[in-house]
């Protein structure tokens, strides 16, 4: 029995020995070639693995997928105060009041000019459908059934130059009269 | 004649006088060190160092600079009828952004306001803006990946004083 595992292993070794010399004396190319295999299958295996790799994560944890796909998002904030501001000033007043999703945010919002041709600020009832000729850009439209703060009116008043100021409400009480006020700040 | 102008990491650039001209920091700082037009060799023994700009991102200027060399000097329109400063981005401009990934759209942007090149850092801006307009408050944070430092009580505070702008 020894004998026998040892003629087997042997002629295994031998069979060995005769694919490597083989491949020594393929020409150059050949061994090119099959290093070229080589690579393409290790290239593939690593994918495949990736792709289940993420497979799994998207099963488990939907978050880290999220994370990963963020991974490349827009580092705005890398960019200098004046930049941001700049972005602010050519955005729509409702695109900027909304964008201010962190502090730093909020108070480059705060110092960025308004440059607004026209504003417009008016009040309807919800259920008017009203047909506007402007640009929702430079319209704020307060319906009479709601209540309002008027903090997004003194932030455009703080730094707005505007050429043509359109104002009609008809109220009077707190914020109305608020409104009223901060027309002077204009 | 041609300008040579050297980036942050070393590359060496060489451009046409004309295209180097269109970034006022670079004619600005030929005109300090006396380069001309007429006089090749203060343009060939000069270079300009610019160590703001990296190669990635002054190949991508200098390609948006080619396209528009020919450009007239246009007047912006001061106030459109919707009555914001609005820049209009062309098609090809939109073309040539489309393909940058938003980190490298940050560093171009940077880079042409440190060039001082009008037309591109108004075509980044716009094409930025564009990318805000009409999206909700948490999809402007997650699109640019902004971690919200405000507490509840200040997101309520903001959504209450700007409650018309919410929806």
């Amino acid at each position: 029995l020894y004998l026998a595992r040892r003629r087997t292993i042997k002629s295994e070794f031998l069979k060995r020995l005769e694919a490597v010399k083989k491949c020594q004396k393929g020409t150059n190319q050949a061994r090119h070639f099959a290093w070229v295999n080589r690579e393409n299958i290790w290239e593939k295996k690593r994918y495949l693995q990736e792709r289940v790799r993420i497979m799994r994560l998207k099963d488990k944890n939907k978050e880290l997928i999220k994370f990963l796909e963020i991974e490349g998002a827009f580092p705005i904030l890398d960019l200098p105060d004046e930049l941001i501001s700049n972005i602010f000033s050519i955005l729509p007043i409702k695109d900027r009041l909304r964008a201010r999703v962190n502090k730093r945010l909020d108070e480059i919002e705060l110092e960025s000019k308004y440059e607004l041709g026209e504003l417009h600020i008016k009040e309807q009832s919800m259920d008017d459908t009203f047909e506007s000729t402007f640009g929702s850009e430079t319209q704020i439209i307060f319906f009479e059934e709601q209540s309002y703060s008027s903090e997004c009116i003194k932030r455009i008043a703080r730094n707005a130059s505007i050429k043509k100021f359109h104002i009609r409400l008809t109220g009077s009480g707190d914020f109305h009269r608020e409104v009223y006020n901060l027309i002077k700040e204009f | 004649p041609n300008v040579k102008l050297v980036t942050s990491d070393n590359e060496e650039f060489v451009v046409d006088f004309r295209i180097a001209k269109m970034s006022v920091t670079v004619s600005r700082l030929m005109e300090a060190m006396n380069m001309s037009e007429t006089d090749d060799a203060s343009l060939l023994s000069n270079s300009i160092p610019l160590p703001n700009v990296t190669k990635a991102v002054m190949a991508r200027v200098i390609e948006w600079c080619e396209k528009h060399k020919n450009d007239e000097p246009k007047e912006e329109k001061e106030n459109d009828k919707r009555g914001r400063t609005t820049h209009v981005v062309s098609d090809w401009d939109k073309e040539f952004l489309k393909n940058d990934e938003f980190g490298r759209l940050c560093q171009l942007m940077g880079a042409a306001n440190y060039l001082e090149i009008k037309g591109l850092f108004n075509d980044i801006s716009q094409t930025i803006a564009n990318m805000i307009h009409g999206k909700k408050s948490d999809e402007i944070a997650e699109m640019f990946n902004i971690h919200c430092d405000l507490t509840e009580a200040e997101k309520k505070e903001i959504r209450k004083k700007t409650a018309w702008c919410e929806d």
